[in-house]
């Protein structure tokens, strides 16, 4: 209740009115009281008192005459006042002289003998003596009894005074209910605003005012501070947001910052292994080519060594062709020799120092030749299949090499087989992508031909793996295997811009792959020269050899085949002797030569001083002057050392045939200049060639047919050249260094339309690429009124077969 | 006690006062005469204070009223024994007259039943000179006396006369008046 009270300014205000109401009534009404209780007895004793005075004067005759009977007729005179009970009459010596009594139940008397002047209450009862005198003579006492009905009146004022408390409060409450709907009512308004603003924070309300009094000015007070409060709610709220963006923000960071904390040292470890790895793998790779170098250089030497050895085996074998034991022996030399020269040649292939001839090649044609070879070498007992995918990527590989590879990969499958299980050759077009090249030494990302040889056999422990490229590296018992199988096709495979990698499973099997680069040029079929008829010539051909024996050897194979033979110990030598002015066909020269004249000079002199010379290399190894990535310079022929009499013989022939194109064309060029001396109207054509010998004679020819020549060497330099407008024609080979023919015509194309195209190659008829472009097509060796009849009109020339 | 009215009232009181007339000789011969003069010396005594005298016959302050007798001696020396009698203030004197005395400075004249049928003179002397004239003999009042005491039932009672009151220019109190046995009322003319 107290505590209702002091929450409630309307309570409060209702118990102050009530509680005042209430005393204030109730002592105005007991002092109101006590005054009427004084006053009534003074009013009843001066009531009894005067009745009793005059009483006395009424009777003081008869007392005094002693006239009983007229004082008792006095005293009965008192019943017209019921409130006197008695009254008497005592003479002066106390005796009653008269006496009354109110008639009623109760019979009051006088008393027997009156008591001394003044008045006596006894209850209910106010006794009045009075003494009646005459001067200072007493002549009696006078006695009154009246009724004081104290009680009664105290009775009818409480019950008035309880009525007008109860009317007061009444009022009170009345008045209290007035001053809460004047006062309170609004307080209250605001507080039950203020209360849902500060609940719901919505400081844009406002208390309805409703007077102007001191609360309507509280209101106004009120509603101005909660404008202000709200204002600065809202920038608190603003700042509150910013701050808790912000400490988002930083938790955030500090989160993120956790986390690069927590995850540091494992991409410390992860970035560590990474560089572990790539360091070993830079470790092998500069092992590999340390031992690289090694191995070329020994092969280098040991090939001239058996070259010579070779050579004179050959000729010891034509110079006692009679004699049994001796032809014997000199063929089980010569099969020494040869393996020594596979062994020589195959460390050179891992050195990457191998001479390559690359040509474009289907894979898929290279594995069906050689089918019947690896079930020979494989065994019977061993199963061999073949999946090739459709449409299969050719590849620029040097095809020779390529069956080597096989062929060794194949065995070392079968040795791992122990000559039972399946193997399995698989071929298809591979991409490998960015991610992939990074992971491994060498990768170049893009297209690739993937060949997969898969066997059965016992696979390898992965310290093995580790090792298996490395060269002299075999898990084979002494004299079963070189360990230059894997190392070869390794450097092969590098050499050729290609990647190669092992899976092997201990118990399971192991497959190697192989991926080589894809190439967009039609498949060539080279000029094989390991088959052919040995057949010699009687050309002039200069030997130039600083390895005296080897020089010797191959003057003597020459000679055999019935050449004409100059010979030179070095390059000046060789200027001496070009430059006597004899006729020379053939410069047959050593790559790598002591002197100042370097062998490709001597091969430019060579072709200066006589134009339809040709030009062969030899070597052990070859280096940067003619092999440009592992590759032969375009026009560059070369037979690798040490080379057999009939390989030699086979190569000569290949390089003279090529010149007789030469010779033709040079032939048409004088017939045509002598059959067509004044062209009506020439063309402005572009011939691309990058063999310089028939690039000039094309050059001289067309000029002569009346047409106006540009020439270049590669697709790059003829881009450079080339100008819409400027040219009606383009001749080109269809394999270039770098871009190929085609690739070259469908650009020039897209630059100018009407450019008329013609693709001459020597693996006759060429075929475009799927849906591309329609080119005509020249197949070498063309004649030149072959040539004038595609220039001249549309009409002969042949289609290209999409 | 109503008072006698009319004429059946005044014989019958006539008739009272006849008797009791008869009744002091007997009470006299009783020996009860002392009672009687006590009684009417302290009646005279008491009287003065219900009696008003005109203004010319007023005592002077502070002096003392003067109760003459005629005739009774013994009602006078009842009197004289009187407290009040030897009062230097507020009290009386008493003087005892004789036939023919003149009444100057006399309040009240006491005649004796003995002397009132001779005292003709003596009366008309008090009525001129407003003297309160007491008596205690029959038919008194006819014959100027304005109190006259009667022995009702052996007490000593009184009947007044306003008339010879008025004569002599005195004023009654009524308290005495409501005391009288009867009281005769100014005549009629």
């Amino acid at each position: 209740m107290f505590a209702s009270i002091r929450r409630s300014i309307s309570l409060k205000f209702m118990t102050a009115v009530m509680a005042t109401t209430f005393i204030a009534v109730l002592l105005s009404g007991l002092a109101n009281l006590a005054y009427n209780i004084h006053d009534f007895r003074t009013a009843a004793i001066e009531d009894v008192t005067a009745q009793a005075d005059l009483l006395a004067e009424v009777n003081i005759a008869a007392l005094e005459f002693d006239d009983r009977q007229s004082a008792e007729h006095a005293l009965n005179q008192l019943g017209a006042r019921p409130s006197i009970l008695a009254a008497g009459i005592y003479r002066a010596d106390g005796t009653v002289f008269a006496a009354y009594a109110a008639p009623g139940p109760q019979s009051l008397s006088a008393p027997s003998r009156p008591s001394a002047d003044g008045h006596i209450i006894d209850g209910n009862d106010l006794h009045v003596f009075k003494s009646i005198v005459r001067g200072t003579e007493k002549l009696g006492t006078i006695y009154v009894r009246a009724s004081y009905p104290l009680d009664a009146r105290l009775e009818r004022d409480a019950k008035m005074i309880g009525a007008l408390v109860a009317g007061s409060l009444l009022i009170a409450a009345l008045v209290s209910l007035w001053l809460q709907s004047a006062v309170t009512r609004p307080i209250r308004a605001v507080t039950e605003a203020v209360r849902n603003l500060v609940a719901q924070r919505d400081f844009s309300q406002r208390v309805p005012k409703t007077t102007e009094d001191e609360t309507g000015a509280l209101v106004d007070a009120f509603n101005s501070m909660f404008g202000e409060i709200g204002e600065h709610a809202a920038k608190l709220e603003l700042s509150n947001n910013s701050l808790k963006h912000e400490v988002g923000e930083r938790t955030r960071a500090e989160h993120a910052l956790h986390e690069l904390n927590a995850s540091l040292e494992q991409r410390i470890a992860a970035r560590s292994l990474e560089l572990q790895r790539a360091n070993e793998q830079l470790h092998h790779s500069q092992k590999m080519e340390a031992i690289g170098q090694l191995t070329g250089g020994v092969a280098h030497d040991f090939n001239n060594v058996l070259q010579v050895i070779a050579g004179n085996l050959q000729l010891l074998a034509m110079t006692l062709p009679d004699d049994a034991a001796a032809s014997r022996r000199i063929e089980t030399a010569k099969f020494a020799t040869d393996r020594g020269a596979k062994l020589a040649s195959q460390l050179l292939a891992f050195a990457r120092r191998q001479p390559l001839q690359p040509s474009s090649t289907n894979l898929g044609r290279v594995l069906r030749d050689m089918d019947d070879m690896l079930r020979r070498a494989l065994g019977e007992s061993v199963e061999m299949e073949t999946v090739i995918t459709g449409g299969l990527w050719n590849t620029m590989v040097d095809p020779n090499q390529l069956e080597n590879v096989i062929l060794n990969l194949a065995i070392n499958a079968r040795d791992a087989m122990k000559g039972h299980g399946k193997l399995t050759l698989e071929l298809g077009n591979a991409m490998l992508d960015e991610h992939y090249a990074s992971q491994e030494a060498e990768v170049v990302p893009g297209q690739y031909i993937m060949l997969a040889i898969s066997d059965t056999g016992c696979g390898m422990p992965q310290n093995v793996l580790a090792r298996a490229f490395e060269p002299f590296f075999t898990t084979k018992r002494e004299g079963e295997g070189t360990g230059l199988g894997l190392s070869m096709a390794f450097g092969f495979v590098k050499q050729s811009s290609g990647h190669i990698k092992i899976y092997s499973e201990v118990g399971s099997g192991t497959t190697i792959r192989i991926y080589l680069p894809r190439s967009h040029n039609a498949e060539q079929q080279a000029f094989n020269m390991m088959v052919g008829e040995v057949v010699g010539g009687g050309e002039t051909i200069l030997v130039v050899e600083d390895d005296l024996a080897v020089q010797a050897t191959a003057v003597d194979m020459l000679t055999q085949l019935g050449y004409r033979v100059l010979r030179a110990n070095n390059g000046d030598a060789a200027m001496h002797v070009l430059q006597c002015g004899e006729r020379i066909d053939m410069l047959f020269t050593d790559v790598v030569m002591p002197g100042v004249v370097r062998s490709p000079d001597l091969a430019r002199l060579a072709v200066n001083l006589f134009p339809e010379i040709a030009v062969l290399y030899t070597s052990g190894y070859t280096r940067n002057a003619i092999v440009h990535g592992g590759r032969l310079d375009p026009g560059v022929e070369l037979i690798s050392k040490p080379y057999r009499g009939d390989d030699l013989a086979r190569k000569i022939r290949h390089v003279f045939a090529n010149r007789k194109q030469v010779d033709h064309l040079r032939l048409e060029k004088e017939e045509a200049a002598r059959q067509l001396p004044a062209q009506q109207e020439g063309l402005k054509i572009m011939v691309v060639e990058d063999d310089p010998d028939n690039r000039n004679l094309l050059e001289e020819l067309l000029t002569l047919l009346g047409h106006q020549v540009t020439s270049a060497a590669d697709a790059e330099e003829g881009l450079r050249l080339f100008k819409p407008g400027q040219f009606d024609a383009l001749i080109t080979d269809l394999n270039l260094p770098g871009m190929s023919g085609i690739e070259l015509a469908a650009q020039l194309r897209a630059a100018a339309p009407s450019l008329r195209v013609i693709v001459a190659s020597g693996a006759g008829l060429v075929n475009g690429e799927p849906g591309g472009e329609q080119y005509t097509s020249l197949p070498k060796p063309y004649r030149v009124d072959q040539l004038q009849r595609i220039l001249m009109g549309a009409g002969e020339a042949q289609g290209v077969a999409p | 006690m109503k008072p006698l009215a009319g004429n059946r009232g005044r014989v019958l009181a006539g008739l009272l006062v006849l008797a009791v007339l008869m009744l002091p000789r007997v009470s006299t011969g009783q020996g009860s005469a002392p009672a009687e003069h006590a009684v009417k010396a302290a009646y005279l005594a008491k009287l003065r204070h219900y009696v008003e005298w005109p203004a010319g016959a007023e005592l002077p302050a502070g002096s003392r009223a003067v109760i003459a007798t005629l005739g009774a001696d013994e009602v006078a020396e009842h009197l004289l024994e009187m407290p009040a009698a030897k009062d230097a203030a507020g009290g009386f004197s008493v003087r005892r007259l004789r036939m023919g005395d003149s009444l100057d400075g006399v309040a009240m004249l006491f005649i004796g039943d003995a002397y009132f049928s001779r005292a003709g003179g003596m009366i008309d002397q008090a009525n001129a000179k407003s003297v309160l004239v007491v008596s205690e003999s029959d038919d008194a009042l006819r014959r100027g006396s304005v109190i006259n005491f009667r022995l009702v039932n052996e007490r000593i009672r009184f009947e007044i006369s306003l008339e010879s009151a008025d004569k002599a220019g005195l004023r009654l109190s009524s308290q005495i008046l409501k005391l009288a046995t009867s009281v005769i009322r100014e005549k009629r003319k």
